[in-house]
């Protein structure tokens, strides 16, 4: 256990007897809050019927039919939407979990009525963009961040960005202007958002969305220093809306896409190992540097 | 850094939180540098890759015992930093002390024997205790561990027997914020790291032993109202209800949506009661870590795997009642 009811005891002149006393009974853990495990149970017990009912429809089959289990799900997922609707006068932390478990049965519901009934055709793709839309609306009803973050990544599904496309390094070219459009998307939906606790949610997708769509490209040699230089151009343009935005991990994540776009950059001018492995202990040692120097700044305009 | 050091840092940082004044954090200055744990991680990384460059570097220059030239090098850079410019909890030394240790590690024949675990828990403990980094400490018991399965079949013994020393400390108070992360990380990460190394023919002694620590962490948990307790108890109780699961001859499915729908019951249900509660136990909201924003920096960067096990988006030519389906969370296969 640690206490620090000395420290506090004694700043208690300068803290105020209001704040002393408060800060105390938490030190002696007179009010002990569990609500960061209960909310963490509630997730698991989500995911985990989520999962369930994955298993349910895949082992069942060829047993049940895809029209009861299109309808089964569907039930499932409206009635995890009407509970947190009709408690929402008096919304517990678990309300959340269960919109959120709605939300993920809506997800495979969808997924499975087009993969066996082929609504779509063709244009099978679209149900992603269904899903966006229904997801957007369910998190400005519900005001739910989890539902949002789910509504972008079915708008980004839509538009064909896949990890395994970047990872296998799979037409890196597409790869990137699929995420720029999508990140142009979600910076104009920013803009009309009205919601406050969504903007940092689009803010990040598009700033990872950009920095990944140049990264993408330097993975082909004809775009390779175009893609770096665009990499750091976005990574300062992300960082100065982190120092806008008293955000530090804008600030970190773009500094790191940043340092390693540079790698790049100045290892592609270098055949030889050695030159290259120097090259990189050099932009290290620069890269720390510059970024104590960011920080010591972020620090200076929060204090 | 001094006990009072330590101390005051972890207490402006809390004060900070609570809207105190400049006046009062100005009571607790402290002359090391030290950073918050994600601007760690990223000096940590930056350090990380510059090590792993100038070994190599020395490799291909041909430099004789070149894991010794770095290890040194590092070290020596680390004791500056720390010595001259005061800096402890930065990231960066904590990085240049084991990348110089590993490096010094690559030097020695490698003979395949458990006993290199120990060489490794050796250095990570020396790091750790010279960064006061209670993630070294952990790994450091992860390797005992590993050495202990693999040399004497006692792997789980001994991540439990380390855990519930970690939990017992927990009990009384320490000076040092560092002592009290140390024994934390142990009694969390311990019983997870224990029970990789459990062998199947040991289940039962395994289930016995996960359920009494994780009773044992639940029950101090209720009675010390520590976090850390709660999430020992909730390692040692969902290990050992795992391995119960597996013996039961239940489809997955439903063993999953039972353990779901009882996890989100007990939420709720314990939600309801402390509710109106304004003293002891209660569930009002609080922020366990300063990781909200990496909770959302994660979302963001999970949009890279959003369709990994979605149909593939080009594949037009898709066979009708096979392939994938799912997206934005959830998927499955046909």
């Amino acid at each position: 256990m640690l206490s620090f009811e000395p420290e506090l005891t004694r700043l208690r002149p300068l803290l105020g007897d209001a704040r002393t006393d408060a800060l105390i009974a938490r030190e002696r853990r007179e009010n002990f809050s569990i609500y960061p495990e209960l909310r963490i149970c509630a997730w698991v017990g989500a995911m985990l019927i989520a999962t369930a009912a994955g298993i349910v429809v895949t082992k069942n089959f060829e047993r049940i039919g895809p029209l009861a289990i299109a309808v089964m799900i569907g039930i499932a997922a409206a009635a995890c939407y009407a509970w947190v609707w009709w408690r929402r006068k008096s919304a517990s932390l678990v309300d959340d979990f269960v919109l959120l478990l709605g939300a993920l049965l809506l997800s495979a519901d969808a997924g499975f009525i087009e993969t066996q009934f082929h609504l779509l055709g063709d244009d099978w793709h679209r149900h992603f963009l269904i899903l966006a839309i229904a997801h957007g609306a369910a998190a400005y009803a519900y005001r739910s961040r989890m539902v949002m973050s789910l509504s972008i990544s079915a708008l980004a599904a839509w538009l064909g960005i896949e990890q395994k496309t970047f990872a296998t390094y799979e037409d890196p070219i597409a790869f990137a202007t699929r995420a720029a459009i999508c990140a142009a998307i979600l910076l104009v939906w920013r803009a009309l958002n009205r919601v406050e606790e969504f903007a940092p949610l689009f803010e990040h997708f598009a700033s990872v969305l950009l920095l990944s769509a140049g990264l993408a490209m330097t993975f082909e040699n004809e775009t390779r220093t175009l893609g770096c230089m665009g990499t750091i151009a976005v990574a300062a343009l992300v960082i100065a809306w982190g120092f806008r935005t008293r955000r530090e991990a804008f600030v970190l994540y773009a500094f790191i896409y940043a340092v390693i776009a540079l790698d790049i950059l100045l290892v592609s001018f270098f055949d030889e190992d050695a030159l290259a492995l120097f090259v990189i202990v050099g932009t290290a040692i620069g890269s720390i540097v510059a970024l104590i120097a960011i920080h010591s700044r972020f620090r200076e305009l929060r204090a | 850094m001094n006990v009072e050091h330590e101390r005051n840092a972890v207490l402006r940082e809390r004060l900070i939180d609570a809207g105190a004044d400049r006046a009062a954090l100005a009571q607790l200055e402290s002359p090391w540098r030290s950073h918050g744990i994600l601007v760690q991680c990223v000096f940590f990384f930056l350090t990380c890759v510059g090590i792993a460059a100038l070994y190599g570097l020395c490799n291909v220059l041909g430099i004789p015992g070149e894991g010794v030239v770095v290890g040194i090098a590092a070290i020596a850079l680390a004791e500056y930093l720390i010595g001259v410019r005061r800096w402890l909890g930065t990231g960066v030394e904590a990085a240049l002390w084991i990348g110089g240790l590993v490096a010094m590690i690559t030097e020695l024949p490698s003979s395949g024997k458990p006993e290199a675990m120990l060489v490794f828990a050796a250095a990570f403990a020396i790091a750790g205790v010279r960064v006061r980094n209670p993630i070294f400490g952990a790994a450091a018991a992860i390797f005992v561990v590993v050495y202990a399965e693999k040399k004497l079949d006692l792997g789980v013994i001994a991540a439990l027997v380390m855990a519930t020393v970690a939990i017992l400390a927990l009990l009384r108070t320490w000076r040092r914020p560092s002592t009290e992360w140390l024994w934390i990380v142990l009694a969390v990460a311990l019983p997870v790291a224990g029970r990789l190394t459990a062998d199947d023919q040991w289940y039962r002694v395994t289930i016995v032993l996960y359920a009494a620590f994780g009773l044992l962490a639940l029950v101090l948990a209720f009675v010390k109202r520590h976090h850390a307790l709660f999430f020992a108890a909730a390692a040692g109780l969902a290990i050992s209800g795992i391995d119960i699961g597996h013996r039961i001859a239940t489809p997955l499915e439903a063993k999953l949506a039972m353990a779901g729908a009882s996890l989100l019951a007990i939420s709720w249900l314990v939600a309801r009661l402390l509710r109106e509660r304004t003293s002891g136990l209660v569930a009002t909201p609080v922020k366990l870590t300063q990781a909200d924003e990496a909770m959302e920096v994660a979302g963001a960067l999970g949009a890279a795997h959003l369709s990994r096990a979605e149909p593939s988006q080009t594949d037009a030519t898709r066979p009708h009642g096979e392939g994938g389906f799912g997206g934005a969370g959830a998927s499955g296969d046909y």
